[in-house]
């Protein structure tokens, strides 16, 4: 019966390739891009840098989780291959924290990920020098955690919070961003307070990874639901904790809201409504209402980025700066240090909307 | 594979750009051929360098030509994979399927069960248990060495339909690019 099969299949197949060869062709078009697309993309990177992949350029970090490796000076691969340079504790750039100005902490975005090291904002300023703490995937918590290790080297310099509502408000409530242990923060049963959560902190892969679904999260964050309650709750511990311990090391701290860029467009808008759970009550403002209510009670200022980018500062289809949503932000970080901190030379750049207490 | 890369970087939408510029210059060449009239070579090259020299230059500008490309390619691909699939189906397995069953059920002694036991999967699985590394890593090679080591050799005539089946896969979209968040 074996050989009867395979002589039946084999009388099948010519068969078959004659019937699928018209559908084969039809694609010509599609076959003949495709294949020309790849072997010119194959010439043109002959004389491109070669990045690193990302595993050579971050370790493992006790209690936080991962951090980007020391006195790095390569090309990684972002939206486009970028050049970036690490110090010798592993923060994007050459300044140290001694020397800068302004310290910002955050995620991908305040570790410059996919903006060349003469492109990103801490390299933009003329008279400023910014230090980026960050790296890609941080939640708050991780930021919190190095703001507290780094708080006696911050007074009086200018601390700058980025809070990036693509995963940042989801994600300070995970313990894992797919298979890497993240610290997270969670309510401490029978009590109003939060604690932050390390003691799963380990190298070892997270045993169960979870897809990554940041718009439809976002779309739920922005509307009145349970995961919205408890996500700007978390917030909001985070950001007194952030308040108090630069309050101790006597540094002003102010709070950047950075939106994704689909809230910046209505079509991005619609888009996010849609896949909230109920489209009539998305808002959204929301996050930029919520965390400036919060930081209003907390007397730290705070900036949304709503008022400073457009959804055309975003690299299409990745999600972080343009060179020229860079520079605005080298700006703002500029003009919220003469604003917040002092000194440096006037100009006629009008004021900053400021949400202070 | 028959589709682009659904994120594509600058690299990318240059060598896009490129191609579909080549593309089109061919397309006046061959359809001044058709017409039987003298090839405009003048033209073609003059349609080439003006999609492909912006293209190169500021490669953003092609983005949503690429995009709708890519959209037409995966919509090409779609079809043409059912068409395959069922080509396939109506041809080699009605086929072999004259050849009768090899299956044979028995029944189960009184008071046994036919149900096998199994162990957990391992944590891999969590997201997909059809996505576990021993059921995608063998691939085609994996029915190849199946169909001669079980003397299933009518199996074979199906690699170069599975082969092509994969080519007409679309790549996934959606989700954040794939090696941001590769950490360590």
């Amino acid at each position: 019966m074996r050989i009867l099969r395979a002589i039946l299949a084999s009388l099948g197949s010519p068969i078959c390739w004659l019937a699928a060869v018209p559908v084969l062709a039809l694609g010509f078009p599609f076959w003949g891009i495709a294949g020309l697309t790849r072997i010119v993309s194959w010439i043109l990177r002959l004389g491109a840098p070669h990045p690193v992949p990302w595993q050579q350029l971050m370790a493992f970090e006790p209690t936080i989780g991962w951090k980007p490796r020391p006195l790095l000076d390569a090309y990684a691969k972002g939206a486009r291959v970028f050049h970036l340079t690490t110090d010798a504790e592993g923060w994007r750039g050459r300044t140290t924290i001694e020397e800068s100005d302004i310290v910002v902490f955050g995620d991908s975005f305040a570790f410059g990920y996919g903006a060349d090291d003469r492109t990103w904002f801490a390299a933009l300023h003329t008279t400023l020098r910014i230090k980026g703490i960050g790296a890609n995937g941080y939640n708050m918590v991780q930021e919190l955690l190095w703001m507290e290790r780094l708080a006696p080297r911050l007074r009086g310099k200018l601390v700058v919070w980025f809070v990036y509502y693509g995963n940042d408000l989801y994600e300070n409530l995970q313990p894992n961003l797919d298979r890497y242990r993240m610290p997270f923060v969670r309510p401490i049963p029978g009590s109003k307070d939060w604690e932050i959560v390390t003691s799963h902190i380990r190298p070892e892969p997270w045993p169960c990874p979870t897809p990554r679904r940041y718009y439809p999260r976002l779309a739920e964050i922005c509307r009145p639901s349970f995961l919205s309650e408890r996500a700007f709750a978390a917030c909001s511990f985070l950001l007194a904790r952030g308040r108090d311990i630069c309050r101790e090391a006597r540094a002003p701290l102010v709070v950047i809201g950075i939106p994704v860029p689909a809230q910046l467009e209505p079509e991005g808008i619609s888009r996010l409504a849609a896949m909230a759970p109920d489209a009539a009550a998305f808002d959204p403002d929301l996050p930029d209402r919520r965390l400036a209510e919060t930081c209003r009670a907390l007397g730290v200022p705070f900036v949304t980025l709503k008022d400073h980018l457009t959804a055309d500062d975003y690299i299409r289809g990745d999600g972080h700066w343009t060179p020229a949503g860079h520079r605005r932000v080298a700006t703002l970080l500029g003009q919220l240090h003469r604003e917040l901190v002092g000194g440096g030379k006037p100009d006629r750049t009008p004021r900053l909307e400021i949400a202070t207490s | 594979m028959i589709t682009l890369p659904a994120r594509p970087d600058r690299n990318w939408l240059r060598s896009f750009s490129v191609a579909f510029a080549l593309g089109a210059g061919l397309v006046i060449v061959a359809l001044a051929q058709l017409l039987d009239t003298r090839p405009p070579l003048r033209l073609a090259v003059a349609v080439t360098l003006v999609i492909a020299v912006p293209g190169l230059l500021r490669p953003l500008l092609m983005y949503r030509i690429y995009r709708g490309w890519n959209r037409l390619a995966r919509g090409y691909a779609r079809i043409a994979r059912h068409l395959l699939l069922r080509v396939c189906y109506y041809t080699v397995f009605a086929l072999v399927a004259r050849a009768g069953s090899a299956l044979r059920v028995e029944r189960p002694a009184p008071g046994t069960s036919l149900w096998t036991p199994r162990s957990t999967l391992p944590p891999t699985t969590y997201a997909s248990q059809d996505a576990s590394p021993t059921a995608s890593k063998d691939g085609l090679a994996g029915v190849l060495l199946w169909s001669i080591r079980s003397g299933q050799l009518w199996a074979i005539f199906l690699v170069p339909f599975l082969a092509l089946l994969r080519m007409l896969e679309a790549e996934a979209k959606g989700g954040p690019p794939a090696d941001i968040y590769t950490l360590y």
